[in-house]
């Protein structure tokens, strides 16, 4: 009898141990489960940045702190040189400003042609700590304001990322 | 038999017992999966909202750099989200669904506070009250309707209105009995001041009228404040705003604009003086002009733009490099 009553005993231990462990593995799973889909959402996040990146290249030589403009109205796709030396100055006086709509970023001009020394910095504010960088590249087209002549030239934006 | 029977008992609290852990193990099993199922749907909403943002943005900057419309079966975002645009500190920003926020960082934004939509029209332009500014980007919830009153003497401006009818749904009436029972988004614009507007007050319905010889543009439901406009481009901005704040909000934006770029043409032209040293290519007047407009504080810029242009022009057409 006392045995019986030891084997009943028994198993009521071995059914709760069973329980505790599978409980204990769903945790871990659902865990493991909401930590993977946490990260995909900060991916998504950091998708979503990254594209915002590829889109600054495309609008930011249009902007009209920048933009060539003859009699009021703009140019395209056309950057005019000392617009960007006063750019310069002005973003470096209005650093709240330009920072909330630019962010963490490092601008410059470079001309191909004609072959002058043509380099402009437009906007430098890259921290000295950067976890992740992102250089893109595009041509525009360089208006050189003091000899009243065009140019090729390649704008470079790197961007700094968590 | 008193210790058998006794023993029995043990048994029976045993099973009892075991009844009772399987309930308590089982509930709270069932818990964590319903908190989990909770927290599973949350983060999928985020992940949309983040995915909504995205297409978003990249439609606003399509337009940016197409200068056209797009319309609702071009502008899809998908699925149909809750989308708040905010308008603080001359800052533009949205947020979907109530927890992903973004700025809008070179536009400026005229739109209703808030949507449920899966789409929208939208528009953009160029405000240049002398050189170019920013970029207008409207906003319009494809249901809108628009009604534009007008009268005989108000031909000349009704003309130069030029909203794309490609996109929007847009009559002009000369009857102020417009009836707008049965629809649910509704502007109407009186190109006239117009006395009273009462019978056409209702939720659904927002009354704006401009006044051409004072250049403002009334809200009517909104007390009738008035604001100043400057350009076409800020009439139809106060047409697809929110109301009256917003669209001040907006403005105080594209004033502050204004000024960083009037700053910059300040720093343009002094440039010029140093780089150009053809005599009669003077570059003070016009610069100084430039600084006065980046300080000014008021809306009333049309007397200095005008003695900008002029001056900018005079510089032209003596062959030398304009500033803007």
């Amino acid at each position: 009898m006392q045995l019986f009553f030891k084997r009943g005993t028994l198993e009521t231990q071995q059914t709760i141990i069973i329980v505790f462990i599978i409980v204990v593995l769903i945790l871990l799973g659902m865990t493991v489960f909401y930590r993977y889909m946490n990260l995909s959402v900060k991916n998504e996040f950091n998708e979503y940045e990254k594209k915002s990146f590829d889109n600054l290249l495309l609008t930011f030589p249009m902007i009209p702190e920048i933009v060539c403009s003859s009699y009021g109205v703009k140019e395209n796709l056309c950057v005019d040189s000392i617009k960007i030396d006063s750019f310069y100055v002005l973003s470096e006086k209005e650093d709240n400003y330009y920072l909330s709509k630019l962010g963490a970023r490092n601008i410059t001009v470079t001309l191909l042609y004609p072959e002058y020394k043509g380099y402009w910095r437009i906007y430098d504010n890259i921290p000295n700590i950067c976890l992740s960088t992102l250089i893109k590249r595009t041509p525009v087209s360089v208006y050189i304001a003091d000899k009243d002549e065009y140019g090729i030239g390649e704008m470079v934006i790197q961007g700094c990322f968590d | 038999m008193l210790l058998i029977i006794f023993n029995f008992m043990k048994r029976g609290q045993s099973e009892q017992f075991n009844w009772v852990f399987v309930l308590v193990a089982g509930a709270i099993i069932l818990g964590f999966f319903v908190m989990f199922v909770f927290k599973y749907q949350d983060l999928q909403q985020k992940k949309l909202s983040v995915n909504v943002g995205k297409i978003l943005d990249e439609n606003i900057k399509l337009l940016e750099t197409t200068e056209l419309y797009l319309d609702d079966k071009e502008f899809d975002l998908g699925l149909r989200v809750k989308i708040d645009f905010y308008c603080q500190d001359q800052e533009n920003f949205f947020e979907i669904n109530d927890y992903f926020e973004q700025k809008l960082k070179n536009i400026v934004l005229f739109s209703d506070a808030n949507y449920v939509t899966d789409s929208f029209d939208a528009w953009i332009t160029s405000w240049n009250p002398g050189f170019f500014v920013a970029n207008f980007v409207y906003l319009i919830n494809p249901n809108k309707v628009i009604y534009l009153y007008y009268t005989q003497n108000d031909i000349e401006l009704l003309n130069t209105l030029d909203f794309p009818e490609e996109i929007l749904n847009f009559k002009k009436v000369n009857n102020i009995n417009i009836d707008v029972e049965d629809k649910k988004d509704v502007v109407i614009l009186f190109l006239t001041p117009v006395q009273s507007v009462n019978s056409l007050k209702s939720d659904n319905v927002k009354l704006r009228g401009i006044d051409s010889q004072r250049k403002e543009i009334i809200f009517y439901e909104d007390q009738q404040k008035r604001s100043k406009y400057i350009g076409n481009e800020m009439i139809y901005g106060a047409v697809f705003s929110e109301n009256y704040d917003m669209f001040e909000c907006a403005k105080a934006n594209v004033f502050n604009r204004l000024k960083k770029v009037a700053k910059l043409y300040s720093l343009k032209a002094s440039f010029l003086n140093r780089v150009i040293t053809k005599v009669e290519c003077d570059y003070n007047q016009i610069s100084s002009e430039l600084n006065r407009l980046s300080q000014y504080e008021g809306e009333d810029i049309e007397e200095i733009m005008a003695s900008i242009i002029e001056q900018n022009n005079e510089l032209g057409g003596r062959g030398c490099a304009v500033v803007f």
